[in-house]
């Protein structure tokens, strides 16, 4: 069978990446210099620093002009299983969600609300924009919309220093118990080009997440959009084993 | 398996055929996920003719261990396929427009040693050898993902005898009675360069979704490491979760 030989320009992504998977670098660490890493590998300065490059700007590693090219901060990991709120598993991870309310006011369902809510043309919501921002960096711009009814007062909550999420389980015994993420892709728009300090037109992660509380209603219907040089998400596919078929392999 | 009655110097000759044919498959003169013999060929070596050779080998179809082919001819199936089992927790991909037609392309099946990037995937030595396997996926003649695999050589050691445009790798793993039962999945955005931007055709800049995954059998061994580059124009990720 044939030897698989990879084109410089991949073979140079997959050993630069090879450099962070196995922690013989850390986040901050600053990578050997292009010259003695083209020698180390046999590649040459151009392929290597179009392959940094594109790991610039997928979040993996950051150049300093004048001082040389580093580990980039870990990504934040948005991990779907458990329903835990962002600043809960911001917090397992050891990190810090700081929010800036952008938006908090009444609103009304229109066509497509009034659907995803299953309700009638003008039903009242909440709208909440919020600019979530991990570590001091911002990460995401979210907009969500919530059944006014069941939030009376919602206006006085401290929605800066308080996760949307426990403010509705603490004041307003509302639970989080299912949900489903539709996630694609979307490109900056000006405004949320601006609040995350990218250019317009940037690749953003699109993330339409549907949360239902322990009535089986909707509680909250949310778009977001994200910075993937900052985020990854991760989920576990697990496979139900058939009864019948739990003989030894 | 299924056996009527034993096959004797006096059974007909479809029969005895039939039989010998399952012996090889048994006994792995023919592997799972390759072609046997054509049935002109069978009919030349054991001198008899190419009608008992088709009842023979329709009998095994019907059985299920040999799969017919339009234009690529007859493959041992080896261990029946599982039917598809439910899943839960894992990324869905759901494509914005529906497509009449998708097809796989197999650009390259090679091997390769680990390396530090997949062996920390994998968990082996970066001196394990390696298959690595890169498709390209169409939706009605448009590119819609590129994707790559690594698997260890000796879970599949037959693989470079296995035509992947006919049979997909988890059919192949079925033929070593591998069953992936867990996948960690990663999504995440990502610039190609050139030259998978044009596999693609799309823009390089513009960015596509990745979706790595370890996948693991019930044992807890990692099956394989597979990166797919997708297209975000033409489909989104759907994902259900709770408490």
């Amino acid at each position: 069978m044939q030897e698989y030989r990879p084109r410089p320009s991949t073979r140079a992504r997959e050993l630069l990446e090879g450099l962070l998977a196995d922690y013989r670098l850390r986040p901050g660490d600053r990578l050997p210099s292009e010259r003695s890493l083209s020698e180390a590998w046999g590649l040459s300065r151009t392929t290597l620093r179009s392959a940094v490059a594109l790991m610039e700007q997928d979040g993996r590693l950051l150049s300093r002009p004048g001082s040389g090219t580093f580990v980039a901060p870990e990504k934040y990991t948005r991990n779907l299983q458990g329903l835990l709120s962002m600043s809960q598993s911001a917090a397992q991870q050891g990190r810090k969600v700081t929010t800036r309310l952008l938006e908090l006011r009444r609103t009304e369902c229109d066509k497509h609300l009034a659907r995803r809510f299953n309700q009638v043309l003008g039903y009242p919501l909440y709208k909440i924009v919020r600019l979530r921002s991990v570590d001091g960096e911002p990460l995401m711009v979210e907009t969500s919309y919530m059944p006014a009814q069941r939030l009376t007062g919602l206006e006085n909550k401290d929605l800066e220093n308080h996760s949307l999420f426990s403010v509705l389980e603490e004041d307003f015994g509302i639970l989080p118990v299912q949900g489903e993420e539709e996630i694609g892709i979307t490109y900056a728009t000006a405004e949320e080009a601006e609040l995350m300090g990218i250019e317009s037109g940037s690749p953003l992660f699109w993330i339409v997440s549907m949360t239902y509380d322990q009535t089986g209603q909707l509680m909250e219907y949310c778009r977001g959009a994200a910075r993937p040089d900052r985020l990854r998400i991760t989920t576990v596919m697990e496979r139900q084993e058939e009864e019948t078929d739990s003989h030894e392999a | 398996m299924r056996r009527d009655e034993p096959v004797g110097p006096k059974s007909p000759l479809y029969l005895q055929l039939r039989e010998l044919i399952r012996g090889k498959i048994e006994n792995g003169e023919y592997p799972p996920g390759t072609a046997i013999p054509s049935v002109g060929a069978l009919a030349e070596t054991y001198g008899i003719h190419r009608l008992s050779v088709r009842s023979a080998i329709s009998a095994l179809i019907g059985e299920g261990l040999l799969k017919s082919v339009q234009g690529k001819g007859i493959f041992v199936v080896g261990e029946k396929l599982a039917k598809d089992l439910e899943t839960a927790g894992g990324f869905e991909q759901t494509l914005k427009e529906s497509a009449q037609r998708s097809e796989t392309r197999l650009l390259i099946k090679a091997a390769r040693p680990a390396g530090t990037l997949y062996a920390g995937y994998l968990g082996c030595s970066p001196q394990e050898p390696l298959f690595y396997v890169r498709r390209l996926c169409l939706l009605d003649g448009e590119p819609l993902s590129l994707e790559e695999t690594y698997i260890p050589q000796h879970l599949v050691p037959n693989l470079p005898d296995v035509d992947l445009n006919v049979f997909s790798l988890h059919q192949v793993y079925a033929f070593y009675g591998i069953r992936i039962s867990r996948g960690e999945q990663s999504l995440s955005i990502s610039r190609l360069d050139s030259a998978e931007a044009r596999l693609l055709d799309v823009d390089a800049h513009r960015g596509v979704l990745t979706l790595q995954c370890v996948s693991y059998d019930a044992q807890g061994r990692a099956v394989e490491f597979a990166r797919s580059h997708i297209r975000g124009d033409k489909c989104d990720f759907h994902v259900h979760f709770h408490r």
